[in-house]
């Protein structure tokens, strides 16, 4: 692993696309922008594990197991939607990156 | 073409029944090949690897486990998907995980996106949702949250 020391207001650039800029520190937590093509995925860490393990997890059922299933699905009321953004423009950036975690925080 | 799997044998399928995955499931990056098979008497459908035999994800539409579920999809996920710039039709599909039986759970937070035009598809993760990736499938049994 890199380990670089910054100061507030100072980035680090990752291969020609990727950029981290420090933007503020405060105690215990450090607050940090990423400036990335859309392509490349961006996770706080314990998510990414998180679905990692879970995608392992259920790779391990055989059909017994889903057969197995005691479950009262009930009637399946509505189908699921899938909601998409094809007109959203990203903010104007030089070569078509985008910036994340320029809002709020969860 | 003949495709082999662990768990239901040698099956013959079709170029056309092929979906591809350019970017993997998360964990599977390497793994960009699949077909459905539906469980015999449903509602379950496997994600069966072309590319590796052995792994098969069991799926539900994710509807059965939570009415109203949405999923939002970014325009680099219509990008993966060759939706670009209409989008398209969409199959949604939630992995299930049956590591405990009595407490059967769905990943709601990063389901399957299938496109059926352009037979792509991507895992998204709905980041700040609130969802789960183990959302309880007996509606008895009490949602655990997992960081």
């Amino acid at each position: 692993m890199l380990t670089l020391t910054r100061k507030v207001g100072e980035s680090i650039r990752i291969g020609d696309e990727v950029q981290i800029v420090v933007k503020e520190i405060r105690k215990n937590q450090v607050r940090i922008g990423i400036v990335a093509p859309r392509n490349v995925k961006i996770f706080r860490e314990e998510v990414y594990q998180n679905i990692v393990n879970e995608n392992r997890a259920s790779a391990q059922a055989d059909t017994n197991a889903i057969d197995g299933l005691k479950l009262n699905l009930g009637e399946k009321k509505n189908k699921a939607a899938v909601q998409m953004n094809p007109t959203k423009k990203s903010p104007p950036d030089s070569g078509g990156a985008k910036h994340i975690n320029s809002g709020s925080e969860d | 073409m003949q495709i082999n799997t662990s768990r239901f044998g040698n099956i013959e399928v079709s170029q056309q029944e092929l979906i591809v995955f350019a970017e993997g499931l998360l964990g599977f990056p390497e793994l960009k090949q699949f077909i459905i098979i539906e469980h015999p008497g449903g509602p379950f459908q496997w994600l069966q690897s072309v590319d590796d035999a052995n792994v098969a994800f069991p799926t539900l539409d994710p509807a059965w486990a939570r009415n109203e579920y949405s999923a939002r999809l970014e325009d680099s996920d219509l990008k993966t998907l060759g939706l670009e710039p209409e989008g398209g039709d969409i199959i949604l599909l939630a992995i299930v995980n049956v590591t405990e039986p009595s407490n059967p759970t769905i990943n709601l937070l990063a389901p399957l996106c299938l496109a059926v035009d352009t037979r792509r598809g991507i895992q998204v993760v709905q980041h700040n949702s609130g969802m789960s990736t183990r959302q309880p499938l007996i509606a008895s049994a009490p949602e655990r949250r997992v960081a």
